[in-house]
């Protein structure tokens, strides 16, 4: 197996994407409203300790392939079965994200063109990603991290002359609730999405590093990336817009009109949309066939990634032929689903962990050569 | 439509295999299980059969909602 | 003795037939009828020495060597010299080496294959009558190019000199550059016909080790018959061959390659051409000219700038124009959107068939101006400009808008000329992809053109390195160019172990 290893600053560019990626467009906790940014920094800190549980059980890797790492810490069979539900939570995730994006352009931009040939489409490029594997990836993000920051951000600086502060008032108007079931979504998706990233720890992990310096970073850069946006559509759109439409950052930027020339600009947003879609895609799936080999007991993952990639066209198209159909199918897996994948199985796994390196510490200290 | 996608998946199928270095027989087995899995999921969708969507722990729910009440 | 252990050394390979006989009349009779049969150029000068006489012969291949320097200073100091009636052998052609022959180069062997080795690539053999060895003595002298500036690569400012087609000029060239014991030049021979002289620079303590043994390796892997520019020697040893991107860099500038070397890249020069090769390649340095770092740094940065924008321009604009016009026409703002409409609106043609048989227009226009003399090629240039662009605009077969999105395409892409090549197949692919998808089709070639230059390496080193370090110290030499005195370091994957340039007292001098 190759011995993959990501630079610090391109790990953090490619988590950054990974959670920024296809989220940005969509209305983010809508529950909360004109009170989202709170709902945002309710989840950040909800988030914050999880993140560090992946973060450790990255580290606990040691740098080791996933398939070396986790049967050493959870136990031959055990891991297996972890590694099956990883893989079907992956594989699920990146079907979602194709639905997503292939959804999305039918809806705004090329509502003749089946969703089909789109998906076909995302399924080449990922395909031919995920061959290459994290390292390429990861140059890939921290290239297009700089593209899609100029876009995103010159879009808000042109978008700041429609804000209107006044939306925010009056704060918690209608309680807590709201804003914790907000934050309660903004959680699920997408900040603890990043549990694929155990999947990668070994590639984010080095002798001297350990996978904190990636991930948290990461995390909180897009986090606020992310509080920020919300933000502004909702002082751009009005908390009514933001709540009734489907895709409200898009929107927002819509209402971008400079001197009769600068209009449109939420194409040059799609733009940024379909390149954060394509490695959020590309991360799943590559998670996705790397825990499926470790379940079926092969080390190298590439000869899955054929048959993984190409089931996400129908795939996507299952959970999703329209967005409406998507909210549905979204509510009815996520919920439980996601909470026993994204905090249940890593504090489990976390635990057990903890305490068979302990024992193995003490095994190897009772030894004279022991370190 | 059913046969241009069966068709697709061979077609994929041999020319991968073909690219291969080596076929160790669980490869082989495993990789053309899935792929015709994932052709089977595609003709599925294709003819328009509605699958229902899995809903996972939804029995789970269903019975602690039942347990609530 | 020296040469004399090296020439017995190898003797008990070489078959006897192959080897010198005592005899001169036999030795010259074996060459007339074998090795250079049929070769009438090799000239055979026989003369006497002084008392005791012996009967000597010059070999030599004609106008491979320079004439008045055979005839000074081995001919004549031979003719009036007299060799003492006791030596013989082996003690009689050292003689003729440490005391006659006035000359720097010269070399004692055995065989005949030696001989023949020397004759063709310029050296003066001497026979002499009743020896078994015979010296090789250097006297190369032909007719080179002088010194001038590169066409392809022309300066407003810096340094006129290019590469000649001769290899010792070349490396004297860089040489003068780098006035350094560290810089290392070492040769090789490649091809088995042509035996074509290979140099390998780069300058010790920079370079990694691993990268000039990388180097040396794949080198001495090549096995072909010629090598006839450095074109074919970059084919065998470059990474990822079926890539249109270039993963080695050549130029025809000395000042060039010694600012490559000087980074901890590795030259290799071939006799025979005046394009050197340097590795590894990065993407970053299709966009760097060396006129950047001559130029104020502000300047400089913003012909980087403009060097990326233009090879964006070169490769997208007719796939953003045909995705605009066929799939996105509402994302033109409107008053263009209306010229746009009316411009084409007796066109008879789809854009599609429009922007690819425009573009294919331009690659012959193009190509007829590059391979046709100078003269006739500026007639091709007029003919495509007036003729076809005014008169295909009249006749309503193309649009204007169209006109414009060709001519952008072409002046940008000669704007990145390193290039300019691999832009043309981009530019195909995107015009492709945006036509079946649209915005999104052009996406998804831009995505496929980055996974693949992410994928890619140049000996050892990602092709994207210096644009994915995401530091300031990283991208220093980017996009953008910083002071002189603000690039410390080196490029970090060229030069791991060395990395400081700048000494940090001239680095507080500066401040």
């Amino acid at each position: 197996m190759m011995n993959e290893s990501v630079p610090e600053r391109q790990g953090i560019a490619l988590v950054f994407l990974f959670i920024v990626g296809d989220s940005f467009v969509f209305g983010l906790a809508r529950w909360a409203g004109r009170d989202l940014w709170l709902s945002f920094l309710v989840a950040i800190v909800l988030a914050s300790p999880l993140i560090l549980v992946y973060g450790r059980l990255g580290s606990l890797m040691h740098g080791q392939p996933f398939s070396e790492a986790l049967p050493r810490l959870l136990g031959k069979w055990p891991s297996r079965l972890v590694a099956l539900t990883y893989s079907a939570y992956a594989w699920r995730l990146g079907c979602f994200v194709t639905g997503d994006i292939t959804n999305f352009v039918q809806a705004v931009s090329l509502p003749d063109t089946p969703q089909v040939v789109m998906a076909f489409g995302y399924a080449i490029l990922v395909l031919w990603a995920v061959k290459e594997g994290i390292e390429v990836l990861a140059r890939f993000s921290s290239v297009m991290i700089i593209v899609v920051l100029l876009i995103l951000l010159t879009a808000l600086g042109l978008a700041m002359t429609e804000v209107n502060l006044q939306e925010f008032l009056p704060i918690m108007y209608d309680g807590f609730w709201p804003v914790l079931q907000g934050a309660f979504q903004i959680l699920d998706f997408p900040l603890l999405e990043t549990v694929l990233f155990i999947g990668l720890a070994n590639a984010l992990t080095t002798k001297k590093r350990s996978a904190y310096k990636v991930l948290i970073p990461g995390f909180l850069l897009a986090a606020f990336f992310l509080m920020l946006f919300a933000s502004a559509s909702v002082a751009i759109l009005g908390e009514e817009a933001y709540m009734t439409s489907y895709f409200p950052v898009f929107m927002s930027t819509a209402r971008i009109d400079i001197a009769l020339f600068l209009t449109r600009l939420e194409a040059v947003v799609g733009v940024t949309f379909a390149i954060g879609t394509f490695l959020k895609i590309s991360v799943c799936l590559l998670v996705a066939s790397k825990t499926l080999a470790h379940t079926l007991g092969f080390s190298d993952y590439r000869f899955l990634v054929t048959p993984l990639v190409l089931s996400i066209i129908p795939g996507s198209q299952w959970f999703a032929k329209s967005i409406m159909e998507m909210e549905q199918s979204a509510t009815k897996i996520v919920g439980f689903t996601d909470v026993v994948v994204q905090v249940a199985l890593p504090l489990v796994m976390w635990i057990v962990a903890e305490i068979r390196m302990s024992k193995e510490r003490k095994n190897k200290a009772g030894k004279p050569s022991g370190i | 439509m059913v046969i241009l996608i069966i068709f697709g998946y061979v077609v994929v199928g041999g020319v991968e295999l073909l690219l291969w270095k080596e076929r160790p027989w669980q490869k082989v087995l495993v990789y053309l299980l899935l792929l015709s899995a994932a052709a089977t999921f595609s003709v599925l969708l294709a003819i328009d059969v509605r699958l229902p969507v899995p809903e996972p722990l939804g029995t789970l729910r269903n019975w602690l909602q039942k347990l609530w009440q | 003795m020296f040469f004399w252990k090296r020439a017995k050394g190898e003797q008990p390979k070489t078959r006897d037939l192959d080897r010198l006989s005592t005899s001169l009349e036999t030795n010259l009779k074996w060459l007339r009828s074998n090795l250079f049969a049929d070769d009438d150029t090799i000239v055979y000068r026989r003369f006497k020495t002084k008392e005791p006489t012996r009967q000597c012969v010059l070999i030599h291949a004609n106008n491979m060597t320079k004439h008045e320097f055979l005839s000074d200073y081995i001919v004549r100091p031979l003719m009036i010299s007299s060799l003492p009636r006791e030596l013989h052998g082996q003690r009689l052609i050292q003689h003729i080496t440490e005391q006659v022959i006035q000359s720097d180069g010269a070399t004692v062997f055995s065989s005949y294959e030696k001989l023949a080795e020397g004759v063709v690539a310029g050296a003066g053999a001497v026979l002499v009558e009743g020896c078994n060895l015979g010296i090789s003595v250097d006297a190369q002298g032909w007719e080179k190019r002088s010194v001038t500036e590169p066409q392809t690569e022309s300066v407003v400012r810096g340094p006129r000199q290019g590469f000649t087609e001769d290899l010792g000029v070349n490396v004297s060239l860089v040489r003068r550059k780098i006035l350094s014991p560290e810089l290392k030049v070492r040769m090789m021979d490649v091809g088995l016909q042509t035996r074509t002289k290979v140099a390998i620079m780069y300058v010790e303590g920079i370079a990694p080790k691993e990268l000039v043994d990388e180097v040396f390796q794949r080198i001495e892997r090549i096995e072909t018959d010629a090598i006839l520019e450095s074109g074919y020697i970059e084919e065998f040893i470059r990474d990822s061959p079926n890539c249109p991107f270039p993963t080695i860099g050549h130029t025809e500038r000395p000042d060039r390659v010694a600012g490559k070397i000087l980074e901890g890249r590795v030259a290799v020069l071939v006799d025979g051409t005046p394009f050197a090769l340097t590795m590894p390649f990065l993407f970053v340095e299709a966009f760097q000219a060396n006129e950047d770092y001559f130029h104020h740094w502000m300047v400089a940065s913003f012909h980087r700038t403009l060097r990326y924008i233009s090879f964006f321009l070169t490769t997208s604009t007719p796939g953003l124009y045909l995705a605009l016009v066929t799939h996105h026409p509402q994302l033109i703002p409107m008053s263009l959107s209306i010229s746009i409409a009316a411009a084409r609106k007796n066109v008879p043609f789809p854009a599609m068939v429009e922007v690819i048989a425009m573009g294919l227009v331009f690659e012959i226009l193009r190509e007829g101006g590059v391979r046709l003399p100078k003269p006739v090629g500026q007639a091709i240039s007029i003919v495509g400009a007036i003729v076809l662009g005014e008169a295909a605009v009249g006749a309503s077969l193309v649009s204007a808008p169209m006109i414009i999105v060709v001519g952008v395409t072409g002046v940008a892409g000669f704007v990145v000329s390193k290039l300019n090549d691999t832009a043309v197949l981009i530019r195909i692919l995107l015009v492709f992809t945006s036509a079946v998808l649209g915005l999104y089709g052009f996406l998804f070639g831009i995505m496929g053109i980055m996974v693949q230059l992410a994928s890619m390496e140049s000996f050892g080193i990602p092709y994207l390195s210096s644009l994915t370090s995401l530091t300031i110290q990283g991208s220093k030499d980017t996009v953008i160019r910083l002071p002189w005195w603000r690039m410390v370091l080196r490029p970090r994957h060229l030069a791991p172990k060395n990395r400081e340039r700048l000494h940090r007292q001239s680095r507080s001098k500066t401040k």
